[in-house]
């Protein structure tokens, strides 16, 4: 069953073309590579933020974690990074995309059969997924799939092959979710 | 020559501006609201598929024609290392969590930027998962630090192929996709998003697949540069800095270095087989050019010393060029070669000329003769000739003469530590 469409979003513009935003999109990753020699990403940034929070309340865990502590260990600062920067460019870019485009609005966005409540829990968990698997891969699909992928690495290759196949494995088991 | 490497505050103000654009793209396409990301796994709207492999595929066509014309250094392309057990374990972790919740770190972003509730519940969860991470990650130390860990390493690498064949090969599977892709949507309208897509236009989409494919062509055909034709592109770098003599270490300066063991130092002699068995420094490695290409420039770090010997110059200037072509490599060249070590620590001239001076032998090892006479006299007795002042009737390792030794001759010292030029890493691991 299809989503039916609010009256909300009649008045959303159009989006672009996937083809356009993407070779759009491919024009930006191209440019990061040219100015900067490294890609996007996403993940890393929201790992320093954490990182961040957690040197504040507990700085020994910092410390003392394999993890965290070449992040934020001792006295360098997590947030004074190239990643942190970038995502606070996503952020922003997003934020103007939405103003300007009449989707800004505070909504929950779910699957026909979920209700609100229930989206936020699973989008909690999705997350905790997500940000568990990306600190695991050291990236997400944006630094691994969409950066390495694009230079051909073999490990975001292998880590883009395996969220897909992931992915498309529950999609039926899960389609309650969504469909 | 690309990548350009900036730092400071251009850095911050150029990575803002990008992940502007990235953020801006990834709402207008549409990435910012959860049914649009999730239609993916049901087939009925393959956006993420598009803009993702159009993504890839436009920025790997960019990089990799422009590596093979000489425009971009790919060495100093910021490709993450692999760590298969890892990729595996973390992209079935993001699979789960992507058909769950909808979204992935980026889009999430997004989602957050414009407003959207789940968007921010799923950003929290994405913080949370991190969190808990770091704290097994000593239980999984090991797994994820060590197992499958391949180092930096391309696909066309791991194939032993050039870049382009495999660059044309993803290209034309990508239009495949996307071939697949308008089927599979018109095929299966189960989850279509309330919000429509601009529609396709032919023209632009045949005009983006020859592009393409005369940049799949570009890098097939030319190729990426092999280490003469980058030495050809770097030439003025390389040959300034040998000019100016810059690079080029007095004997003195080499034994210094010999005993600094606070110093990761590696000594590589160029010269023939025999010239090497009968005499070398201590410690020295026999190299050839095609194994400084094969196996040392891609294993030596900027932390390491490397210097270069030959007999006199000549060959060792062009192995130096070898290393010196990458930026990350700490490498200098012996003045004199092995004939003047052998003059200052074998025939004991400690007057011989410094570094400024080049030498134009051909190559030849002058002390040979003295070598082999010198095996066949096993007595450990001083070399016939030697007479280095202060130190009388002292046993002289030519390979590596005592400490001592460094402060009977003036020199300027030259070698420096090198800082490694970096590209900042992308995702979690940098």
């Amino acid at each position: 069953m299809a989503n039916q469409p609010t009256p909300k979003d009649q008045v959303t513009k159009r989006y672009w073309n996937p083809y356009v935003a993407g070779v759009s999109l491919g024009g930006v990753l191209f440019l990061a590579f040219l100015l900067t020699g490294s890609g996007l990403g996403a993940s890393g940034g929201i790992a320093r933020v954490v990182v961040q929070v957690v040197k504040v309340v507990a700085p020994s865990t910092v410390d003392r974690n394999p993890y965290f502590a070449p992040i934020g260990g001792g006295f360098a600062n997590p947030l004074n990074n190239h990643i942190v920067w970038m995502v606070a460019g996503v952020l922003l870019g997003g934020f103007v995309s939405g103003v300007i485009s009449g989707r800004s609005r505070v909504e929950i966005c779910r699957g026909p059969r979920v209700r609100p409540a229930q989206r936020l829990v699973l989008a909690f968990i999705g997350g905790a997924f997500m940000g568990w698997g990306a600190a695991m891969a050291r990236g997400c699909t944006s630094g691994q799939a969409l950066s390495g992928g694009a230079v051909l690495s073999l490990g975001s290759w292998v880590f883009m092959m395996m969220i897909f196949a992931a992915g498309y494995a529950l999609a039926y088991p899960f389609r309650r979710f969504w469909l | 020559m690309f990548p350009l490497h900036v730092t400071g505050i251009a850095d911050v103000l150029v990575t803002i501006v990008i992940g502007f654009w990235f953020g801006f793209i990834l709402e207008q396409a549409g990435f910012g609201d959860c049914r649009n990301l999730a239609a993916q796994f049901y087939l009925s709207d393959m956006r993420v598929l598009k803009v993702m492999f159009s993504a890839i595929v436009t920025a790997m066509l960019l990089v990799f024609a422009g590596s093979a014309i000489g425009w971009i250094d790919f060495e100093q392309i910021f490709v993450p290392p692999t760590y298969l057990a890892a990729s595996v374990a973390g992209g079935l972790a993001l699979g789960i969590g992507f058909i769950i919740g909808g979204y992935c770190p980026g889009t999430s972003l997004v989602s957050s930027a414009t407003l959207k509730l789940d968007g921010l519940a799923f950003l929290a969860g994405v913080a949370a998962g991190i969190f808990l991470f770091g704290l097994t990650s000593p239980y999984v130390k090991e797994f994820w630090t060590v197992t499958g860990a391949m180092g930096r390493v391309t696909i066309f690498e791991w194939l032993g192929l050039d870049a382009g064949p495999i660059v044309l090969a993803v290209f034309l599977m990508a239009v495949g996709a996307f071939a697949g892709a308008e089927w599979a949507e018109k095929r299966f309208p189960w989850a279509k998003p309330p919000v429509p897509g601009v529609a396709n236009s032919p023209v632009v989409l045949r005009a983006f697949v020859t592009a393409g494919l005369v940049l799949a062509l570009v890098a097939v055909v030319i190729g990426q540069p092999d280490a003469e034709r980058k030495i050809a592109l770097q030439k003025a770098r390389l040959d300034a800095a040998v000019q100016s003599r810059r690079v080029f270490i007095d004997p003195a300066e080499l034994l210094d270095l010999m005993y600094n063991n606070q110093v990761d130092r590696i000594l590589l002699d160029v010269r023939s087989e025999s010239d090497y068995n009968l005499f070398h420094l201590k410690d020295a490695i026999h190299a050839t050019i095609e194994e400084i290409d094969r196996f040392w420039r891609p294993r030596l770090t900027a932390e390491q010393v490397v210097v270069v010997m030959s007999n006199d110059e000549r060959d060792a200037i062009e192995a130096w060029k070898h290393l010196a072509v990458s930026r990350n490599i700490n490498a200098y060249i012996l003045a004199g070669g092995v004939n003047r070590w052998c003059d200052v620590y074998f025939a004991g001239n400690l007057n011989v000329p410094g570094p400024e001076f080049g030498s134009q032998g051909d190559e030849h090892f002058r002390y040979a003769e003295a070598f082999i006479k010198l095996r066949q006299c096993p007595t450990g007795a001083v070399p016939v000739g030697l007479n280095i002042p202060g130190t009388p009737g002292t046993d002289i390792d030519v390979s590596r003469p005592d400490q001592k030794s460094v402060t009977l001759r003036q020199f300027t010292p030259k070698i420096r530590l090198l800082k490694a030029v970096k590209a900042p890493g992308g995702g979690c691991g940098g």
